[in-house]
């Protein structure tokens, strides 16, 4: 019962505390770190909409995870554009136009809007993670001390939820379909504490950004 | 089936764990190796540091030893020469009389000797200690009386107890101090006041004319460095307050350089 309640209350509760840390030193963040306030408060409003959409009305709520997925990787390709200064940013752009045709292409021709969209989550997951592991690289380079720089614990927040899940998205289609509930909850319980794991460094980013 | 389920379900968990516990491993080791590479880093600036600062401290000692050389050397040698000088010159006038306009110039070119002397090294320092020193130094900047110069001791003996390395470091201070008054501040007061705050020695240093640009941040003259370095070389620190008018300075010298 705890389980259930910590997978579709206490995390999806949570989100409110970056944000409302994010809220607080919003005038101090930089754009990069702007762009992921508004993604967790695109990720609270849709994550609010899917629960009444399947829980009050029973239906299924599917094609808004296909929209979720578009804005979230659109958001993240944005936020890691911002953060890496010196690069030509229009390969950013043509990696946001190509993320957004293959999850149009994806719902048209491959996954069906009332599926789990798993491909585009874990193309997703692989550009993040690469883009984290780029981060850290140049971190490595300079003099920096990781734990004092925000950006380092939205990377590493990004990094871990991504290479943590990204084998559930891979078989998320074959464990909403052939898995009980009991079982099934073990995984998204997983997948919870990542997304916690997530929002409490994204928390902790946002409490270091000062002027 | 439920078997082959099972076993998915057991391989899709495991997967799940070892990849993030190889992420966040990565994360670790590279906070880990970040660390270590930056205490190296560190080390190494202060060591650099370390060496520029005994680099700074051996060119100041052996520029106070040769001040000290050639002060000696215009006192005893020039100075008694000139003394020599005026003697014959005084039997001489007596034996020519209309001679006598070489005895102001032998005077002062043996007062001038004297003053170059005493600037290069002040010979009271070892003798009388600082205290005297420094009065010896105001008469000497005090000359035009343009500027009202107070003078509070508030430590009494304790002022002349510093070694000699502090006390000489202490008193080029203030000379710089004053210099820069006299040069740059169009002042009209100075007051330097010696006391002692929990244990520590204090000299502070106050006058009433333009004052420095604060916004100017470390990019002080050569003047404020040469303040700095002699400073660090007694491990004093100074502390420079915003005041309404003027200049002020507050030396704080560690407790145990008063012996």
């Amino acid at each position: 019962m705890f389980w259930k309640q910590f997978s579709s209350i206490i995390v999806p509760l949570f989100i409110l505390v970056p944000i409302a840390i994010g809220m607080i030193r919003y005038k101090v963040l930089p754009l990069n770190l702007k762009i992921i306030w508004y993604y967790l408060l695109v990720t609270a409003v849709i994550n609010t909409v899917a629960t009444i959409i399947g829980r009050v009305f029973h239906s299924n709520n599917m094609p808004l995870f296909h929209l979720f997925t578009l804005i979230e990787g659109l958001m993240l390709i944005a936020f890691y554009r911002h953060l890496f200064k010196e690069d030509k940013k229009k390969w950013f752009l043509y990696l946001q136009i190509a993320f957004a045709v293959f999850c149009i292409l994806n719902a048209l021709f491959f996954q069906s809007i009332y599926l789990y969209s798993s491909y585009t989550r874990y193309v997703e997951s692989i550009v993040c993670i690469l883009f984290a592991l780029k981060y850290f690289a140049q971190l490595a380079q300079s003099d920096n001390k990781p734990l004092k720089i925000p950006d380092f614990y939205f990377s590493t927040g990004v990094f871990l939820y991504f290479s943590g899940s990204f084998i559930l998205f891979i078989f998320s289609n074959f464990i909403l379909q052939k898995l009980s509930a009991s079982t099934m909850l073990i995984f998204w319980t997983g997948h919870s504490s990542l997304v916690l794991l997530m929002y409490v460094l994204f928390s902790i980013g946002f409490i270091k950004c000062k002027k | 089936m439920q078997k082959v389920t099972d076993n998915i379900l057991f391989s899709v968990l495991f997967a799940m764990l070892g990849t993030f516990i190889l992420a966040a491993s990565f994360i670790f080791f590279f906070i880990r190796s970040q660390r270590r590479i930056t205490q190296q880093k560190e080390a190494m600036q202060k060591a650099e540091l370390d060496h520029s600062e005994r680099l700074l401290h051996a060119t100041l000692l052996s520029q106070e030893e040769e001040r000290k050389r050639i002060g000696r050397d215009l006192h005893d040698d020039v100075g008694a020469s000139l003394s020599n000088l005026k003697m014959i010159m005084a039997q001489s006038v007596e034996v020519a009389p209309d001679k006598p306009a070489y005895k102001p110039l032998i005077d002062n070119i043996i007062t001038t000797v004297r003053n170059i002397s005493h600037s290069l090294s002040p010979p009271g320092l070892s003798l009388f200690g600082l205290e005297s020193t420094l009065h010896e130094l105001f008469d000497n900047f005090n000359i035009a009386g343009n500027i009202k110069l107070g003078f509070e001791n508030e430590m009494g003996e304790k002022l002349n107890a510093f070694n000699e390395q502090t006390a000489l470091a202490l008193y080029r201070v203030i000379q710089e101090l004053l210099t820069n008054t006299v040069k740059h501040a169009n002042a009209s007061q100075v007051l330097i006041k010696c006391f002692e705050e929990s244990n520590n020695p204090i000299i502070t240093y106050q006058d009433d004319g333009k004052g420095i640009d604060m916004a100017a941040g470390k990019k002080h003259g050569m003047g404020m460095q040469n303040i700095e370095a002699r400073l660090r070389m007694i491990q004093a620190r100074y502390e420079l307050p915003a005041v309404e008018k003027g200049f002020f300075i507050k030396i704080v010298i560690p407790a145990q350089k008063a012996v």
